[in-house]
């Protein structure tokens, strides 16, 4: 450890240290709304999914009326369907032997204990 | 069987006595030398106790990560690593060789990797990998490809949380130093409130790499806390009104703007900020691999096996560093204590700077999401969600509350190439 700290250096080093973090990042947001104004002039095949959506639904959903559910509800359910579905997968039977067909190749001791496992 | 060994027990006793009465073997040096080789012995002599301490206290951090589960995937291994140094005679990691010899520009092994391999044990030569700033690196790419910064690019501003809860970093920089800390110390100490593993091993290393071991635990230790530490600090500094505010919800990204997000960040950062180059260059490129969508072997390959055995490396060497010469010292309790400080201003600044916006922005934004800028993804995030919604039960902050998290990664990292640029 050293004694001698120049206290001057080190605020110096943590304001502009942590300054520049803050310059970087706040171009970056400037970057990102850029990106977010230039990418649907340039994207033709890539329509916004919200108007894609309306435009595809068909005249009898379209007239349906519409759910008055507020965001947060519409949040809520999304997150249960996807909970359910993550916790569907397939039923098992729990037995766990293969049941023996008859062949030539049945020794006699092989058709005694076919009656275990049958 | 009885007789068997009877006979070779007999068979060993005359050879034995045979080669002391010729004269070529001596029966009770030879025995000296193997209880003096012993790590029984060494323990009991000396220093040793130390070791003692230092085996007890890896086997407390394997009981937090086994039984309590506090970041077990790193605690784990790097609890294991600190085990295998700390066994005297077994001379696995040999921290003289690095700190005397490989970064002493008087040493004739100075930078020599090549006596690491010629003269190291099994640890020394897989520590290779951290010291040249390969694993942490790697880790990134697997990182990057399991973020989403889908909720980031929706609202940019949540880069703004992200920067302020770097506040961090410099505050412990500042608070090291007043502990006698010299800069480059106290800046590897203050990487920990970044809530970024890597990040902190990957300064660390560069900047103070005789600190690694007690940093690397701090930082992963606090890290599982983070649902202890945040939850106070956030009630504290916000009222119940503010921590119930409902956010509207996010707009839908386009796969082109996920595509064009990492190759812009990484060309942009990486121009301002060279020294933050490969820490940001491998996090985008995982996620280019992610997004893109035409590597998806390659970005599975990244997310599990590569990440997996890159985590075993790390963590075991990083363990190694812990020896009880370095580790038994009363600047490892010092870094224990400003872990907390970093971690407390960390979230501290997200939330303060988020109740900021607020007072300038038309669009209130729930101050609870500010204290996710601390990296620590997911869980981070989840402790707003969860205090979202104890305010109010309807409430749900997740997916804003990413955003910020994954701003944090990218601001832990900007951080870490500033203070590597101005110390390094």
């Amino acid at each position: 450890m050293t004694p001698l700290v120049i206290w001057s250096d080190v605020w110096a080093m943590s304001g502009m240290g942590f300054g520049v973090v803050f310059c970087v990042l706040v171009l970056l947001v400037y970057v990102l709304k850029f990106l977010g104004w230039l990418v649907p002039k340039f994207a033709k095949g890539e329509k916004p999914v919200k108007a894609q959506k309306q435009a595809a639904a068909p005249k009898a959903v379209a007239a349906a009326p519409v759910s008055s559910a507020s965001d947060a509800d519409k949040a809520a359910v999304a997150t249960a369907l996807y909970l359910y579905f993550q916790n569907v997968h397939d039923e098992e039977s729990d037995v766990l032997t293969i049941r023996s067909t008859r062949s030539a190749w049945h020794h006699e001791l092989n058709n005694r204990l076919e009656g275990l496992n049958a | 069987m009885k007789r068997l060994i009877c006979f070779l027990s007999l068979l060993m006793l005359v050879s034995v006595g045979c080669f002391a009465a010729s004269g070529q073997f001596d029966f009770a040096e030879t025995m000296t030398k193997f209880f003096d080789s012993m790590g029984f012995t060494q323990i009991f002599t000396g220093d040793g106790w130390k070791y003692l301490v230092m085996l007890v206290l890896s086997c407390f951090l394997i009981y937090l990560a086994v039984v309590k589960q506090y970041e077990p995937l790193l605690l784990l291994p790097i609890a294991f690593g600190m085990l295998l140094t700390n066994l005297p005679g077994a001379n696995m990691f040999h921290t003289e060789m690095w700190n005397d010899e490989f970064l002493n520009p008087d040493s004739e092994y100075f930078h020599s990797y090549r006596h690491v391999l010629a003269e190291g044990g099994l640890l020394d030569v897989l520590y290779i990998g951290v010291k040249a700033g390969v694993y942490p690196c790697l880790i990134f790419i697997g990182v990057g490809a399991m973020t989403d910064f889908g909720p980031l690019i929706a609202n940019p501003k949540s880069f703004l949380l992200g920067a302020a809860a770097q506040l961090g970093i410099f505050t412990t920089f500042l608070a090291a130093h007043a502990l006698g800390f010299d800069s480059q110390e106290a800046a590897s100490i203050g990487i920990i409130g970044g809530a970024d593993g890597p990040t902190s091993i990957f300064l660390t290393t560069k900047l103070a790499p005789h600190l690694l071991g007690p940093i690397a635990i701090a930082a992963y230790s606090y890290m599982a806390l983070v649902p202890v530490i945040q939850p106070p600090i956030m009630r504290a500094l916000t009222t119940k009104k503010e921590r119930m505010i409902k956010m509207s919800q996010l707009r839908s990204v386009s796969k082109t703007e996920k595509i064009i997000f990492p190759i812009a960040v990484a060309i942009v950062v990486s121009l301002i900020l060279p020294d933050a180059g490969p820490l940001i260059g491998c996090l985008m490129l995982g996620n280019l691999m992610r997004e893109s969508g035409v590597v998806e072997r390659l970005a599975k390959t990244v997310q599990n096996e590569l990440m997996n055995i890159v985590v075993i490396f790390l963590g075991t060497t990083v363990g190694a560093t812990a020896t009880a010469s370095t580790f038994l010292e009363p600047k490892t309790l010092y870094i224990l204590c400003m872990g907390i400080v970093a971690f407390s201003f960390a979230t501290a600044g997200g939330v303060l700077f988020a109740k900021l916006m607020n007072v300038f922005s038309k669009t209130k934004i729930n101050p609870l999401i500010g204290s996710a800028g601390v990296s620590a993804v997911p869980m981070a995030a989840r402790v707003s969600q969860t205090e979202g919604q104890k305010a109010d039960p309807t409430n749900f902050l997740l997916m804003h509350a990413m955003g910020p998290n994954v701003a944090g990664v990218i601001g832990s990292a900007v951080a870490a190439g500033i203070l590597l640029s101005m110390l390094g």
